[in-house]
């Protein structure tokens, strides 16, 4: 499980990497920050994406890495509600740039994702308990 | 122990990602720009636009007659005059892959804007922005060239 969540991160993360410039005008439409916040959000959170993602997969700080990725999502989770009772119709920006998904796939997409994360971290803190 | 253990991995992994993202607002040859703070939401720079990986759908929203005298290689009218004989031709040149730019004149026309908010309500088309400064500021990008 962590395998495959810490791929998706690292997959998206690295289309959005690509092209910072989409990815800071995808953040913009949500129209909830100045624009050097999101073009210094454009530059780091996809590198914060693989790195956690990256952690995941190879199990290494991975119970930060999921907090982490925790956290971001229930951002994301905030930033796509708040466009949605807004009326925003806007492209998410969750995979890069082309991504036109809808807001109400995203969200159900982001909340899988946390719904796996929090899986994982539960999965861990049973496992310490038991040693 | 083991709290303050996760939360130094947890510093140690935000420090981490910072040192790439460093290198892409130095290098990155797509970086976002820091002086686009005066865009209004839905505006992109040209710059911008012209790094997007998918090549944009440029749609000139002057009148007819400027449309004719010059305009933006690739790009199609779309104004409020014409919008149903032209609408067609947009949403046949238009792929979900591409996003759309829109201009008038110049920064103070509001035409681009008004198409963007049709595009984006009336056609669904979420990926439409307005081109900041408008064909003016194609025409001096154009002659710095």
């Amino acid at each position: 499980m962590g395998f495959a969540v810490g791929g998706i991160f690292v997959w998206a993360g690295i289309l959005k990497a690509l092209d910072p410039a989409q990815f800071a005008a995808d953040i913009a439409n949500f129209q909830l920050l100045p624009w050097p916040a999101c073009a210094a959000l454009a530059l780091y959170l996809p590198w914060l994406e693989i790195v956690c993602g990256a952690a995941l997969i190879l199990r290494r700080m991975h119970v930060a890495a999921a907090l982490v990725l925790s956290a971001l999502c229930v951002i994301f989770s905030i930033a796509l509600i708040s466009a949605k009772v807004r009326g925003l119709d806007i492209a998410c920006g969750c995979f890069g740039s082309g991504d036109a998904g809808h807001l109400l796939r995203a969200l159900l997409l982001d909340a899988a994702i946390l719904s796996a994360l929090i899986f994982l971290l539960v999965s861990e803190a049973n496992r310490r308990g038991e040693n | 122990m083991a709290t303050r253990k996760i939360f130094r991995q947890i510093f140690f992994l935000l420090v981490l990602a910072a040192i790439p993202a460093l290198g892409s607002a130095l290098l990155h040859p797509k970086r976002p720009g820091w002086s686009a703070e005066t865009l209004a939401p839905g505006e992109v720079l040209l710059k911008t636009a012209r790094g997007w990986s998918a090549d944009a759908l440029w749609l000139d929203a002057r009148t007819a007659a400027d449309f004719e005298k010059a305009h933006i290689p690739g790009a199609l009218p779309l104004n409020e005059d014409g919008w149903d004989a032209q609408l067609p031709a947009v949403l046949q040149a238009w792929s979900r892959d591409r996003p759309i730019v829109v201009y008038c004149s110049s920064a103070g026309c509001r035409a681009s804007h008004e198409v963007v908010r049709r595009l984006r309500d009336e056609a669904k088309l979420p990926r439409a922005f307005v081109l900041k400064g408008g064909w003016e500021s194609w025409l001096s990008d154009e002659g710095k060239k």
